[in-house]
């Protein structure tokens, strides 16, 4: 098949090919091996092996480490593995944290309860941003301290505007709250229909069925497609060897798809804290906020919080019109707090000012 | 033309073997053994030595990471619970109020300077008066105004008489904390009373310090070395971020063009 067109740009910007000027000296026919070509590929084949041994070396190091490094290799997908297999890829993680931190760790694969479907509430009237959530979280979840990590983004947004834009999670006050401010807590809202699994090319992250989205750490290439199909930026990758200090590591609590330590090159985020939440308790977040302002709980069961929020509040989503259909609502109480009340605009007060836009 | 000038993209290397079938066999299938044989040797050694040269670890700067003290974050209530009226120990007695008032009468109306009780601070709005909530006769107890009279742990119903939407949504749990469990059936689980958080005489939240915020781009050198001080802190984002490499500034641009 014959192009013209790309023929003749390449001969616009390079000679037209002449005939191969011999790259290679004329080989004499095969008659036995000369002395000259016998030294040259001896030569390149001795340097060829000995290239190839350096090259794989990295390689011993690795066996030299463990031998659970083949057995992750070997690991399979997280609902293809049979019991015992969990049992096992469990125990490798249990000495894993052995290895990295010196300490004992309880490790643990905890399914999702029957009847349950979790939702996250959020109260923004109480909300003061205050981070101890997003602190209760770093040491909860075994998520890097440097780099640092966290899954919780405290959002500082302007009055009377609920564009995330204007948000700014690197606010550094000496005290919160401002009073032309609220606050706006940021993290995984669980998806009901998720754009980060649907992006995943490998089904290391899936949505469980009391629905909280999980990645199996084990799975997970790095690609990274998950943290840019998330709407809401709630996933974080580990660019680094995560480090935390072992006497600050939650090694007694620690789930398979949850908390226990991750290793470079994977992405991680927040999981409703399943390991602790599947057992009945409640998520750290909720139980370091000092205002009361985090509600958790089964939707399925009309009488918990959550479903009385969801019925009796005004609750909304973020981004809405993404479709994500979020398991993480805000609302707000009917009436400020004392010090966030926001001054009716008389008649003269002028129309572009924030007072009219929080009011 | 050989059939692969349509691909561009090849490696020079792709595009000589490529054209060798067409080009008559020159170089000829042995020489282009040869070839690939000397080509596998640089290429192996290129890669040994990227490896083995080449720092394992991207050169991601570690920081000192944030002490966050645990008692910070702890899940404990802010206020401990009252169920009953304060015991001061005097004297190896148990002396309640009432072993003191019941010595001082009061008309319960007029106010008057306080000569006990002076660390109390009462900021509760027009709730100004001792006895709106303390019981005149018992100071054991509480008092409604119009009602019966509460023990301490019944407050919830005093505080209901004027926060009634605040009561509602208590009870209902969407307001105030739950700790335990988010599961009504279990052991454990408690949703905080309204003086576990708030302290009756001056119930509104008060300011509080927040814990530092992320660090994640935080980069050891700030270009611009004079911009770095901002509170004893550095915030380089917006350092970098922003051309005035002010906080101030920054703040009042957001505010004029909201």
């Amino acid at each position: 098949m014959r192009l013209p067109v790309l023929q003749n740009g390449r001969c616009d910007c390079s000679p037209p090919p002449a005939p191969p000027a011999s790259p290679a000296p004329p080989v004499p026919a095969r008659r036995g091996m000369t002395r000259r070509g016998f030294l040259r590929q001896g030569a390149a084949a001795v340097g060829g092996a000995a290239a190839v041994g350096a090259a794989l070396s990295p390689l011993g190091k690795l066996a030299g480490m463990d031998h659970d490094v083949f057995a992750n290799y070997f690991q399979k997908h997280y609902k293809e593995m049979t019991h015992e297999e969990m049992e096992q890829a469990l125990e490798r993680i249990r000495r894993d944290v052995e290895r990295r931190f010196d300490v004992p760790a309880t490790v643990r694969d905890i399914k999702p309860m029957d009847g349950v479907e979790f939702v996250y509430a959020l109260n923004l009237s109480r909300c003061n941003g205050n981070r101890r959530c997003v602190h209760a979280c770093v040491k909860e979840n075994n998520q890097s301290r440097s780099p640092e990590m966290q899954y919780i983004r405290v959002l500082e947004m302007p009055m009377g505007t609920l564009d995330l834009e204007q948000g700014d999670h690197y606010y550094d006050r000496e005290t919160v709250p401002d009073d032309q401010h609220f606050y706006l807590p940021v993290q995984c809202h669980q998806c009901a229909n998720p754009p980060c699994v649907k992006v995943c090319p490998v089904e290391a992250t899936w949505k469980e069925p009391d629905g909280i989205v999980v990645i199996d750490y084990d799975w997970c290439i790095g690609c990274r497609y998950c943290e840019a199909a998330c709407p809401y930026w709630a996933r974080r990758f580990n660019f680094a060897e995560p480090q935390i200090p072992a006497e600050e590591l939650n090694a007694s609590d620690m789930g398979y798809l949850s908390n226990r330590p991750r290793s470079r090159g994977v992405m991680e985020k927040c999981t409703f804290c399943l390991h602790r939440t599947r057992q009945g308790k409640l998520p750290a977040c909720l139980e370091a906020c000092p205002t009361g302002a985090r509600k958790f709980g089964n939707v399925l069961d009309p009488d918990s919080e959550v479903s009385q929020i969801l019925k009796t509040k005004r609750v909304f989503v973020l981004k809405e019109e993404a479709g994500t259909l979020p398991r993480f609502f805000y609302y707000f109480d009917e009436r400020y707090p004392r010090q966030l009340e926001v001054p009716t605009p008389g008649p003269t007060a002028d129309s572009t000012g924030r007072t009219g836009g929080g009011a | 033309m050989t059939i692969r000038d349509d691909n561009l993209s090849r490696g020079d290397a792709d595009a000589r073997i490529g054209a060798a079938p067409d080009d008559g066999g020159r170089p000829s299938p042995r020489g282009l053994d040869l070839l690939v044989t000397s080509l596998i040797g640089p290429v192996f050694l290129a890669l040994a030595a990227w490896f083995v040269l080449w720092p394992r670890e991207a050169s991601i700067p570690h920081r000192e990471p944030i002490n966050v003290p645990a008692s910070s974050v702890s899940s404990a209530p802010l206020r401990q619970l009252r169920t009953g009226p304060p015991v001061i120990r005097s004297g190896g007695y148990d002396l309640k109020c009432m072993e003191c008032h019941r010595l001082f009468s009061t008309d319960g109306r007029s106010p008057r300077r306080l000569m006990q009780h002076r660390d109390i601070v009462l900021d509760h709005g027009l709730n100004d008066r001792c006895l709106n909530c303390h019981d005149s006769a018992n100071r054991n107890l509480l008092r409604i105004a119009d009602g019966p009279t509460l023990t301490f742990a019944e407050a919830p119903q005093l505080c209901a008489r004027c926060h009634g939407t605040t009561y509602r949504d208590w009870e209902q749990g969407m307001h105030g904390r739950t700790v335990g469990s988010w599961d009504e059936q279990r052991e454990g689980r408690r949703r905080l009373m309204c003086t576990e958080c708030h302290d009756p005489h001056a119930p509104a939240f008060g300011p509080m310090t927040p814990l530092p915020g992320p660090n994640t781009l935080r980069m050891p050198a700030a270009p611009s070395h004079d911009a770095t001080p901002m509170n004893g802190k550095r915030n380089p984002l917006r350092q970098w971020s922003s051309p005035t490499g002010d906080r101030a500034r920054d703040d009042e641009h957001r505010k004029e063009h909201p």
